[in-house]
């Protein structure tokens, strides 16, 4: 048997993740003011908005349905930038708990995408945003110990209870 | 069906991003002094060589084998560190093919790092997180890179990778 990560065991592992992030913010606010220039954004609650937003965009591109646009998402406060995130896991959910998606089909169109790319499967796009996340908060972590304020993320999947 | 990404294609995911910051810090070698601190490890020449000891030393974990102590692996050429990568890959290579492997039989770690709940896992959960833990450091030091004034062009989503369709 070709062993695998189910993609409901990397929404669990997000979800661990966002919530670790959410706790942190909410007990140390200030951290959302700290420079970033990650992904281009001028600090930590811009790059939060930029990891939440993107997985809602996801959600909705995977899902078919309308995309809300960039410049409606809110810029905070970090709840509002939260609630991004439960809507898309919400999305999320619906879609792994569909016996009707078609995981292997060639079928998603992101407005962005290049003509010459091939539409992803709604396997790999949806693994893709998942995996985005984590990236990003890996990323975070770093910026915020080298700016003196060690978040004690334990971002590894070996720690996290999303899997045996 | 429930949707999944094969441990396959992780691997060659992870495969395509050790081959670009492999040719990228050939063709820049310069970097490899930049000052890093991200895992302790004093600049990208040791932080490339903790990247690709962990794989070694994680794919020697799951296989069984003698673990290569941190102390013996080489300090460098860049060339000896990506020969730690790829003795990783071969030994994974190996239980990849073999169709008798279990990858749900525990496995142990005691480690000081681990939380004494998270110290036992099956080989799948190793060898997820050691592909992972690479992603995650590598697209950490795309940030590292730019951040110090040398943009990379490092491409690590996986929607741009070949490795998954």
């Amino acid at each position: 048997m070709t062993p695998a990560i189910t993609l409901e065991e990397l929404l669990t592992w997000n979800q661990e993740s966002s919530s670790f992030w959410k706790a942190h913010f909410d007990a140390n606010p200030a951290l959302l003011e700290l420079s970033c220039g990650i992904g281009g954004n001028a600090n930590v609650q811009a790059f939060v908005r930029h990891i939440w937003g993107a997985e809602l965009v996801w959600s909705q591109i995977i899902s078919g349905f309308r995309v809300t646009d960039y410049d409606v998402w809110p810029h905070g406060p970090l709840n509002a930038l939260y609630d991004l995130h439960l809507s898309a896991v919400q999305n999320f959910r619906a879609l792994l708990d569909s016996p009707h998606s078609n995981w292997d089909e060639k079928s998603v169109h992101y407005p962005w995408r290049r003509p010459e790319s091939q539409k992803p499967t709604p396997r790999k796009a949806l693994a893709h945003i998942l995996l985005h996340s984590q990236r990003h908060w890996a990323q975070l972590s770093t910026l915020v110990r080298s700016q003196g304020f060690p978040s004690g993320f334990l971002g590894d999947l070996l720690p996290s209870s999303a899997l045996d | 069906m429930t949707a999944a990404i094969t441990m396959e294609e992780l691997l060659a995911w992870d495969l395509e991003t050790s081959n670009f910051w492999k040719a990228h810090l050939e063709a820049n070698p310069t970097l490899l002094e930049l000052p890093c601190g991200i895992g302790g490890t004093a600049n990208v020449q040791e932080f490339a060589r903790h990247i690709w000891g962990v794989e070694l030393i994680w794919a020697q974990r799951i296989a069984g084998l003698p673990v290569t102590d941190r102390k013996d692996m080489p300090a460098g050429p860049l060339d000896a560190l990506f020969d730690l990568h790829l003795q990783a890959i071969e030994t994974l290579r190996g239980l990849m093919d073999d169709p008798g492997k279990n990858w749900d039989e525990t496995m142990t770690l005691d480690s000081a790092w681990l939380p004494p709940e998270a110290r036992a896992f099956s080989r799948r959960k190793a060898l997820a997180h050691m592909l992972f833990h690479s992603q995650r450091h590598w697209a950490q030091l795309a940030t590292l890179v730019r951040a110090a004034g040398f943009p990379s062009g490092f491409n690590g989503d996986l929607l741009l990778s070949s490795a998954m369709k």
